[in-house]
C-alpha cells in the first residue's frame, strides 16, 4: 500500500512541475515576477516542468505498479493543478516561494519517509 | 402585382453565434399569391383559397428544423449504427464468443459517440440521416450474411 | 451545418450539456457522495458506534466461524442463504446475515443482518432502519420514485449526452494549453467560463473515465446486441461462459447435515495464503446440494471480480477451480468496472476520487450558471425596460437554485432525519429518503417565487449551519462523539464529522462572498466592469454561485 508520505511527496513534486509549466508562459511569469521571461528561461522552465512530471510518474509506478500508480498519479496531478491555479489567482507573487518549498518538502518526504 | 418580401408574423427567430432562443421563430416569405391578401375570404368567382403566408421550403431548411433533424439522426440513427456495429463485431472478431461479445459491447459507445459527432459535422441534415442509416444498413446486412 | 466543424461542435457542446445538466448534476452529486458509501452507512447506524467496531483478526477466524455457524443455526433456520461477514477496512465489524425465502409474488426475500459485539457474546439486533450510503449509491443510477428500468434509461441517455459534451468540449477548446492556468476572477461571465474550463480540464481523464465506465456498467441493458447476435439472446449462457463454476445450483430437497465451516480453513489458506477473507456464503443449507463459498478481500487490487472458492457443504470437497486467469477482454471489462466503483481505493486515493467527483459537479454547475448569466445579459435591456425575464431564463435560474443549492441542503436533511426520526417508526428508511426529496421540492418552491441572491444566501446559509452542526448532532444522538472516535482511531466516523464541518465552513464562505457582492450596488450593464465574485473554490457544487450587478439590480424576478 502506498504510504501517505509518498503520496504527499508526489503531490509536492507535481505542484512544482505545474508551477514551472505555468511560469513558462509569459503572462503567468509576469504575474509572479513582474517582468517578462527571456525565451531561454521560458524554455528551461517548460522542460523542467515536464521532466519533474515524468520523474514523479515514474516514481509512482515504481512504488505502486502500473495500474494503481497511474490512477493515483492522475488524481495527484488534478489536485496539484488546481492548487497552482489557485495560487496564480490569489497569490501570484508567492508562487515561486511555494514551489521552492514544495520541492524541498517533496524531497524530504521521499527520502526520509 | 409581383411579389414582395412579406413577412408573415407567425414566428420570430433570433439567431446568433451563441445559439438560439427557444421561442417563437419567424420565416421570411418571399412570395405571395397574386390578388391575395391575408385575410381575404373565399370567393366563388375566384378559385382561390386563402393561404397563410408560409414558405414551406424555407421552413424545412431553417435552423431549428435542421437542428432537430440532426439531433434525431444522432440519437436514433446513431444508436442503430452502434447497435449494428456491436452485433457485427461480436460475430466476426477472432476471439472466443464471450470475449468478442464483451469487446463489442464495450466499444459500442465509442461508435455511438462518433456517429453523433458525425451527424453534426456533415453539411446538411439530410446527409446526416443518409450516412448513418446507410452505415447501419450495411452493417446489418453483414450481420445477416455472417449468420 | 454551421460554417465550420468548430462552430457546430460549439453549438453541440452547449446544447447537449444544457438539456440534461440538472439530471447529470444529481447523478454526479450522488455518485461522488457514494464514494463514501460504507462510511456513511456506518455513521447512520449509531447503534454500532461503540463496542462493535473491530479489525480483521486472522487468529480469531476459527472461533468466529464456529460462533457464526452456531448463531445462524439457532436463529436463521429456513433461510435461503447464510452469510458470515468478516471485518474489512471499510466495514470494520463482524456480522452474521441471512436472506429469507421470498414471499409468493416477491422476487427476493428479506435481508437480515445481526452485528456482533467485540466481546463475541452479544449481538446488536435492533439497528434503526436506514439506507445509509446505499441511498446515494442507488440514487445515482436508479434515481427514485420510478421503476429502475426507466431510471437507468434516463441516466444512460444523459450519460451519452455527457460523453458528447466532453468530446465536443475537447474539440472546441483550442486554447486548452494557453488558457490552462488562467483563472480571471471578478469578471462575471468570463470567470464562470474559466471556472468551467478549469474544473473540466484538470480532471478531464477522470471525467472521461467515469462517464464511459458508467455506460459500461449497464452495457448489457443499453447495448445487448452483442449477446443477441453471438448468443441468440441467451444472456444466461453468456454469463455462464464468463464465470464458469458460478452457476447457482438448486436445492435437491434431500436433507443432509452441514459440515463445520472451520474445517475448511486450511484448504482456503492453501489457495489464498494470508489474503483476508471477506465473506463466507452458505447456500442451500442442510441440503445435499449445499455450497459454501469463500470470498476474498481484494483490498487494493484494481479488480471487481469476485472469484470465490466453492466447497460442498456436505463433504467439504472443493468444487471450484483455484484460479482461472480471466481473458484479456474480461480483464479489461473488470478493470473498467472497478475504475468506476473505485472499490480498490485506499483512503488517500479515495479522497482524490472524491475531489475529482466534485470537480465534475463543479463543471456541470459552472456550465449551467454560465448559461444563466449569458441569457440574463442578453435580456438585460428588455428587463430594464420593465419586461419580465423570459420563461427560459426563469426556468434556468430556478433549476440552478434548486439543484446547485438544494442538493447539499437535502443531503444535510437526510442525515438529520437519520438521527432525529423515531427509531421505531414504520418505514423509517423510506422517510429519510422522503426528507431528502422534500427539501429539494421546498427549494424548488422557493426558487419559483424568488430566484435572487437573497434566496441563494438563505439556502446556502441554512446548509452551512446544518453541516457545521453535524458533529454536534452526532454528539447528541450517538454513543460516541467526535473526540472519542478520534481517540479510538475510528477514522470513518471521525472523518464524517470533520468533512461535514469543512463542507459547512466552505458553504458559509460561499454565502459570505455572495453577501459581499450583493451590497455593492451597480446598475450598469457593462459586463467588463462587473465585480462579480466567484465563491471560494471549495469541493462542493453549491459554492459556485453567480453574482452579477445585473442580478443584484433586479431582485425577486
Amino acid at each position: 500500500m502506498i504510504s501517505n508520505s509518498m503520496t504527499l511527496s508526489l503531490l509536492n513534486f507535481s505542484y512544482l512541475a505545474f508551477g514551472s509549466l505555468a511560469l513558462a508562459m509569459f503572462s503567468h511569469f509576469r504575474g509572479a515576477f513582474d517582468r517578462s521571461p527571456s525565451p531561454a528561461q521560458s524554455r528551461l522552465l517548460y522542460w523542467f516542468g515536464w521532466g519533474v512530471l515524468a520523474v514523479s510518474y515514474y516514481i509512482g509506478i515504481l512504488y505502486q505498479g502500473f495500474a494503481y500508480g497511474s490512477i493515483l498519479f492522475t488524481g495527484i496531478i488534478s489536485l496539484a493543478g488546481l492548487l497552482v491555479i489557485l495560487t496564480l489567482s490569489y497569490r501570484a507573487h508567492h508562487l515561486p516561494h511555494f514551489m521552492a518549498g514544495s520541492g524541498v518538502l517533496g524531497t524530504l518526504l521521499l527520502l526520509f519517509a | 402585382m409581383g411579389s414582395s418580401a412579406h413577412s408573415g408574423n407567425l414566428y420570430t427567430l433570433n439567431a446568433n453565434e451563441n445559439g438560439y432562443h427557444l421561442g417563437k421563430f419567424k420565416v421570411e416569405s418571399q412570395q405571395f399569391l397574386p390578388n391575395q391578401h391575408r385575410h381575404q375570404p373565399f370567393h366563388l368567382e375566384q378559385i382561390t383559397v386563402v393561404l397563410p403566408n408560409i414558405n414551406w421550403r424555407a421552413f424545412i431548411s431553417s435552423q431549428p428544423i435542421n437542428i432537430m433533424s440532426r439531433s434525431f439522426a444522432a440519437i436514433f440513427a446513431g444508436y442503430l449504427v452502434a447497435a449494428s456495429a456491436c452485433g457485427l463485431l461480436a460475430l466476426i472478431m477472432p476471439l472466443s464468443a464471450a470475449q468478442s461479445t464483451l469487446t463489442a459491447m464495450m466499444l459500442s459507445f465509442s461508435f455511438y459517440a462518433a456517429a453523433a459527432i458525425w451527424a453534426f459535422s456533415v453539411r446538411t441534415s439530410w446527409q446526416a440521416w443518409r450516412d448513418l442509416l446507410l452505415i447501419s444498413a450495411i452493417l446489418y446486412i453483414f450481420i445477416l450474411w455472417v449468420n | 451545418m454551421k460554417e465550420t466543424f468548430f462552430r457546430s461542435m460549439t453549438w453541440l457542446h452547449t446544447w447537449v450539456g444544457l438539456l440534461v445538466c440538472w439530471v447529470l448534476l444529481l447523478v454526479f452529486f450522488a455518485g461522488t457522495v457514494s464514494y463514501y458509501r460504507y462510511e456513511i452507512s456506518l455513521w447512520t447506524k449509531p447503534e454500532i458506534h461503540s463496542d462493535v467496531l473491530q479489525a480483521y483478526q486472522t487468529d480469531n477466524l476459527v472461533h468466529q466461524l464456529q460462533e457464526g455457524q452456531a448463531y445462524l443455526s439457532a436463529h436463521a433456520e429456513n433461510a435461503k442463504d447464510w452469510r458470515i461477514n468478516f471485518p474489512t477496512e471499510r466495514k470494520p465489524y463482524l456480522s452474521y446475515s441471512w436472506q429469507t425465502h421470498p414471499e409468493p409474488g416477491e422476487r427476493r426475500g428479506q435481508f437480515i443482518e445481526h452485528i456482533a459485539h467485540i466481546d463475541g457474546q452479544d449481538m446488536v439486533t435492533d439497528i434503526r432502519g436506514s439506507r445509509g450510503g446505499n441511498f446515494f449509491y442507488r440514487l445515482h443510477f436508479d434515481l427514485h420514485y420510478m421503476p429502475a428500468k426507466i431510471a437507468r434509461w434516463i441516466v444512460g441517455f444523459c450519460t451519452m449526452f455527457m460523453l458528447l459534451a466532453l468530446i465536443s468540449g475537447i474539440v472546441i477548446h483550442k486554447r486548452i494549453f494557453k488558457d490552462f492556468f488562467s483563472f480571471r476572477r471578478n469578471k462575471g461571465g468570463r470567470s464562470w467560463l474559466d471556472a468551467h474550463n478549469i474544473s473540466s480540464v484538470l480532471a478531464l481523464p477522470y471525467h472521461l473515465m467515469i462517464t464511459y465506465t458508467g455506460l459500461i456498467t449497464l452495457m448489457l441493458m443499453y447495448m445487448p446486441w452483442g449477446v443477441i447476435t453471438a448468443y441468440e439472446g441467451d444472456a444466461r449462457a453468456f454469463r455462464a461462459e464468463l464465470k464458469p463454476g458460478r452457476e447457482q445450483v438448486a436445492a435437491s430437497g434431500t436433507p443432509a447435515p452441514l459440515i463445520q465451516l472451520s474445517t475448511l480453513l486450511p484448504a482456503v489458506k492453501a489457495s489464498w495464503g494470508n489474503t483476508p477473507i471477506k465473506q463466507v456464503v452458505i447456500s442451500n443449507i442442510d441440503d445435499e446440494n449445499s455450497r459454501i463459498s469463500f470470498y476474498q478481500n481484494t483490498q487494493q487490487s484494481v479488480t471487481d471480480l469476485r472469484i470465490p472458492l466453492i466447497f460442498s457443504g456436505v463433504s467439504g470437497e472443493q468444487l471450484s477451480q483455484a484460479s482461472d486467469t480471466p481473458s484479456a477482454a474480461h480483464a479489461t471489462h473488470d478493470t473498467l468496472m472497478s475504475l468506476h466503483t473505485a472499490r480498490f481505493a485506499e483512503p488517500v486515493l479515495r479522497l482524490f476520487f472524491f475531489i475529482c467527483g466534485f470537480m465534475g459537479c463543479a463543471m456541470i454547475a459552472t456550465g449551467t450558471l454560465l448559461w444563466a448569466v449569458k441569457i440574463r445579459q442578453k435580456q438585460q435591456k428588455l428587463i430594464k425596460q420593465g419586461n419580465k425575464p423570459s420563461f427560459g431564463l426563469r426556468l434556468v435560474e430556478g433549476l440552478n437554485l434548486t439543484f446547485i443549492a438544494g442538493l447539499p441542503l437535502a443531503t444535510g436533511a437526510f442525515f438529520y432525519a437519520n438521527r432525529l426520526l423515531p427509531t421505531q417508526m414504520a418505514d423509517r428508511a423510506q422517510w429519510e429518503v422522503h426528507s431528502f426529496f422534500a427539501v429539494i421540492f421546498l427549494t424548488a418552491v422557493l426558487a419559483y417565487f424568488d430566484r435572487s441572491l437573497t434566496s441563494w444566501r438563505r439556502v446556502l446559509g441554512l446548509s452551512a449551519v446544518a453541516f457545521m452542526a453535524i458533529p454536534l448532532l452526532n454528539w447528541a444522538t450517538s454513543s460516541q462523539h467526535l473526540f472519542q472516535n478520534i481517540a479510538s482511531h475510528q477514522w470513518a466516523l471521525a472523518g464524517f464529522d470533520l468533512l461535514s464541518l469543512l463542507i459547512g465552513i466552505a458553504l458559509w464562505f460561499a454565502r459570505r462572498k455572495l453577501a459581499q457582492t450583493h451590497t455593492k450596488s451597480s446598475n450598469r450593464v457593462a459586463a467588463s466592469a462587473s465585480r462579480a465574485n466567484k465563491g471560494k473554490r471549495v469541493p462542493t457544487a453549491s459554492a459556485k454561485v453567480a453574482s452579477d450587478p445585473e442580478l443584484s439590480a433586479k431582485e425577486g424576478e
